[in-house]
């Protein structure tokens, strides 16, 4: 697929998703908070962060007093999945925002998933695999690493070390991770273990030595996909997955060349499951607006890994070490 | 729809009085629950059956397995058998003159 259908792509989903505005912002009323992380994530690769301010201060306000938060804006108790997703759109967002509440609110859920660690280095929430649940408050630390300020990283760093070293621990012989409970086939929490977390890692100083996971986890992601091009059973929601963490291995491995024909296929199966607007769950089915969100986010990050730039892809993730910071210099001495 | 479009290790979706009904022919024996995970709306029909063991029990039960997170479903009771108190609804289903019929 050429850059300008991408473009194309992008603009006219992006058009439809703000025209279902009222069922994805908290500005609108309660939400589904998975859908809103993911509809704010679009916001944030388009380049619009600045400009929806109020979308953020709505998602600072959804926040729990113990920094988490609930899977549906109006629930009470705070769940680790959603709360890491949540707090990884406001750090990103702060490096545009540099706004004092959203900084507070980052704190908030630095000092959540600090105090929600077991001993073992796992998160745990009840809707979600162990493993996959980890690699997200991981994921989140890895950008608070990548953009926090040195005074910061102690306690932080050790907790994400912990959490790494479960994952690796997880990883079974043939490079996939399996999850008995919720994922047997191992398709989803490969794809979200590499890419949330075991990858960044190579970025960041002082950490584990993840290359050979990595490596294997890229071989097993590159054999589980179908003919046709996508996987597990023409999952869109999976096969955006693997798509996803593909064009981070290969950046982060460089291996752009061996990938690049895996990408395209899966590229390219993935247009073409599109609904008129938006994407379905399975082809031919009913659109889903938390699907359409991840499938403008593929579109965004094969821009990203399509630019001169090297690392442009890599920054939509958040793990690119630079630019500017994400903390203000009162708040540095907390962690 | 007619009962020979469901062959046994397949499943189908239907619409009765306005809910999706995912139905499942597992080597022969019929069974529909509501097709929607209480989770994240993954399509049940979709998903992969599976003999497992019942928490409760440990003796090996029927399931279905949502293809989007993962969550199993008991096919005979539509209990979510991997986060308990959350379930699918179950219907009747009855083969009249070649016809797939669903009811409560």
């Amino acid at each position: 697929m050429d850059l300008d259908k991408a473009a194309g792509l992008i603009e006219s989903e992006a058009r439809f998703l703000w025209t279902v505005h009222p069922q994805w912002s908290l500005t609108a009323g309660p939400q589904d908070m998975e859908l809103v992380a993911h509809a704010m994530r679009v916001i944030l690769h388009m380049g619009k962060a600045a400009e929806s301010l109020p979308e953020y201060l709505a998602l600072v306000k959804a926040q729990h007093p113990d920094g988490g938060w609930g899977r549906e804006s109006t629930e009470k108790e705070s769940a680790a999945w959603v709360s890491a997703f949540c707090a990884l759109m406001l750090i990103r967002a702060q490096t545009l925002l540099q706004h004092p509440e959203v900084e507070k609110a980052v704190w908030r859920s630095i000092d959540y998933f600090l105090a929600g660690q077991k001993p073992d280095g796992r998160w745990v929430d009840s809707e979600w695999g162990d493993l996959d649940t980890t690699s997200h408050p991981v994921s989140f630390f890895n950008v608070v690493l990548a953009l926090g300020t040195p005074k910061m990283k102690e306690a932080v760093r050790a907790a994400w070390r912990r959490g790494l070293r479960f994952i690796l621990q997880g990883q079974s012989e043939d490079g996939g991770w399996y999850d008995p409970v919720f994922q047997p086939s191992g398709v989803e929490t490969t794809a979200h273990l590499v890419q949330d977390a075991v990858i960044a890692s190579l970025a960041l100083p002082e950490g584990l030595p993840v290359r050979p996971a990595c490596e294997k986890g890229m071989n097993w992601i590159l054999e589980h996909q179908d003919a046709d091009g996508s996987w597990d059973e023409k999952n869109v929601d999976h096969t955006m997955d693997c798509t996803r963490s593909t064009l981070l291995i290969s950046r982060m491995l460089r291996a752009d060349e061996r990938c690049r024909p895996a990408l395209e296929k899966a590229i390219d199966w993935i247009v073409a499951s599109k609904n008129r607007e938006g994407w379905p769950d399975f082809p031919g089915m009913e659109t889903n607006l938390e699907r359409t969100c991840d499938g403008l986010d593929v579109l965004l990050k094969v821009q990203a890994w399509r630019q001169t730039d090297p690392l442009e892809v890599v920054r939509r993730w958040g793990y690119a070490p630079g630019g500017q910071p994400t903390f203000l210099r009162a708040a540095e001495v907390r962690v | 729809m007619e009962v020979e479009s469901l062959k046994p290790g397949e499943s189908g979706l239907v619409v009765a009085d306005g809910q999706e009904v995912a139905l499942f022919n597992v080597e022969g024996r019929l069974y529909a629950i509501g097709n929607r995970c209480p989770h994240r709306s993954g399509p049940l029909f979709r998903g992969r059956i599976e003999t497992v063991p019942d928490p409760e029990t440990g003796s090996a039960t029927t399931a279905v397995r949502c293809p989007i997170h993962g969550w199993l479903f008991e096919l005979a009771t539509g209990r979510c058998l991997t986060r308990p108190r959350a379930g699918v609804p179950v219907y009747s289903v009855t083969c009249q003159d070649g016809e797939l019929c669903v009811g409560k």
